[in-house]
């Protein structure tokens, strides 16, 4: 990562919400576009060595984006669900996110977590903050649990090996 | 709390290595709009 660019990563145990905040060495609409459309999700989304591929994509308030992130390794496939309640281009969008299958099908025994994505200018760069609201604690641990902490794991221990790269 | 910290670690390397690759195509946009 560029080192002078901003970077937030906040947890608030008491709300049980993550914050995150990203400065971009782009301006606003590039940025926004990144985040919004399919083909450049598809780019960047999953980290390397793990692929996004997007199986549909509706962007507008009521709409989805229902993707999947693969482990080239071993071809599996991580599901997710994305509904977007709200959208006010290029200010910022809501979205309820879910696990699901490779049909769409929400996982309900995995809790969904609410995200405010807010797009802002800072000089010509741009910032994007996502904050990333779970409904209890006790969510956040079940995610931790039941849902992310296999994925994540293997996930993690390939990314020990990029940032040592990026460090570089 | 142990186990959540040491996921929150993860997730915040999760996210970066994801800001890594969007850095990346940007810079991708920038090198053809300059080339063009």
């Amino acid at each position: 990562m560029r080192h002078n660019l901003l970077f937030d990563f906040l947890a608030d145990k008491e709300k049980n919400t993550l914050t995150i905040r990203r400065e971009f060495a782009a301006g606003r609409q590039l940025v926004w576009d990144c985040y919004t459309k399919a083909e450049l999700l598809n780019q960047w989304f999953a980290p390397k060595p793990f692929t996004t591929r997007t199986k549909s994509m509706d962007f507008r308030p009521g709409g989805h984006w229902h993707y999947a992130m693969i482990d080239p390794s071993s071809g599996a496939e991580y599901w997710g669900r994305t509904e977007y309640i709200s959208v006010n281009p290029i200010d910022g969008y809501t979205t309820f996110d879910a696990f699901s299958n490779e049909a769409g099908e929400i996982n309900n025994e995995l809790p969904r977590a609410k995200w405010v994505v807010t797009f802002s200018d800072k000089g010509e760069n741009a910032v994007v903050e996502t904050v990333v609201t779970y409904a209890s604690l006790t969510d956040l641990e079940t995610i931790i649990n039941m849902g992310m902490e296999e994925g994540m794991k293997a996930t993690l221990d390939k990314l020990d090996e990029l940032l040592l790269t990026l460090k570089k | 709390m142990k186990m959540l910290n040491h996921w929150l670690e993860g997730y915040r390397a999760f996210w970066e290595a994801r800001f890594a690759q969007l850095d990346h195509l940007l810079s991708t946009f920038k090198s053809k709009k300059n080339e063009a």
